[in-house]
């Protein structure tokens, strides 16, 4: 799983939480993550549009009062389903990864 | 320290987007820009900065222009891709050239032999006319709000208006006994069947994505223009 791969379902997940722009989107990953991740704005604002290219979140400009609008993104139901996949992904990585280091470390106290 | 302010940054940025993309998305993405600037800026002032210094290092945060601009470009089409002149007439072009060649053919034939010959050839021509718009509408959703989507948009609605016509043509021949279609009909009406089909599709296709991302999820439906 690549890194851009990794941002994107970062990306879906703090948008299954509720539509968000792309400053709160930022902000939802470093509260989320509990300030272990911030990321690049120039990752997050092309890793969005890419993911509103392929219909996975949709976008809007929405007017606020005599401030210039701002886009909300929202997650579509096509996006639910691949945040789904990338979660069941991502728990086989981490599950793969936990039983070979576990692993390891029982062949280590073996040998020892 | 940076000491550009918020507005400079955003017009060089727009400035340097503009050399790849078009000026609409190169605004977009400024815009965009902005807001987050002008958000952060706004955090940053109220844990006490000052105006000045917000600004900066909001900028500084945000990253080195240059750099930037190549990010924020990636995934949009380049400029070259979208340039709305080249395919402005494009619809025009194409329905004044089918003109041209079934108003030939009916000169050549003459008399009701010419309108079947002319009717035909629209008719079975308008599939074709339909396909850059069912492409563009269903494969390429981040070129929709481009010009050359709105170009292909309008030469697939005159694609079913042709299409219409040259059917109710046929119809016409066939009552008033001016032809014997009745063996032709079929093919005829299943051309006129795949451009209605393909209008609707490519019109759903245009609503935001919303019916696009249930096709996909529920159809199978996945073009990718990757």
């Amino acid at each position: 799983m690549g890194f851009r791969e990794d941002l994107e379902a970062l990306v879906l997940s703090c948008l299954s939480t509720g539509p968000a722009h792309g400053y709160e989107l930022s902000k939802r990953i470093r509260v989320l993550s509990d300030e272990v991740l911030s990321v690049a704005e120039g990752k997050l604002y092309p890793t969005l549009h890419s993911l509103e290219a392929d219909g996975d979140i949709s976008a809007e400009w929405v007017p606020q009062g005599n401030k210039p609008p701002r886009k909300v993104y929202e997650l579509t139901e096509s996006g639910r389903k691949t945040l789904q996949r990338k979660q069941s992904e991502w728990h086989a990585f981490t599950r793969g990864v936990g039983s070979v280091l576990q692993n390891g470390v029982k062949e280590m106290k073996v040998v020892i | 320290m940076n000491n550009r302010s918020i507005d400079n940054y955003v017009s060089d940025l727009t400035r340097i987007l503009e050399q790849t993309l078009s000026s609409q998305y190169a605004e977009e993405i400024a815009a965009e820009t902005k807001n987050h600037l002008c958000e952060r800026a706004t955090e940053l002032r109220e844990s006490g900065r000052n105006f000045a210094d917000a600004e900066s290092t909001a900028i500084e945060e945000f990253g080195e222009l240059r750099d930037l601009s190549i990010e924020l470009a990636k995934g949009y089409p380049p400029k070259t891709a979208v340039e709305p002149r080249r395919l402005r007439f494009l619809p025009e072009i194409a329905v004044i050239v089918l003109l041209f060649i079934s108003s030939y053919s009916y000169t050549v034939y003459g008399g009701w032999r010419g309108i079947e010959t002319a009717a035909g050839l629209l008719l079975t021509s308008m599939p074709i006319l339909m396909v850059p718009g069912m492409v563009a509408g269903l494969g390429r959703l981040k070129y929709r709000r481009l010009h050359p989507v709105a170009t292909l948009f309008r030469l697939s609605t005159y694609g079913l208006v042709l299409c219409l016509i040259s059917a109710a043509c046929l119809v016409g021949i066939q009552v008033a006994g001016k032809g014997t279609l009745v063996s032709v009909f079929p093919i005829y009406y299943a051309f006129a069947s795949a451009t209605l089909v393909m209008y609707s599709l490519m019109r759903i296709s245009f609503t935001n994505g919303k019916v696009y991302s249930f096709l996909r999820s529920h159809i199978g439906i996945h073009i990718r223009d990757k």
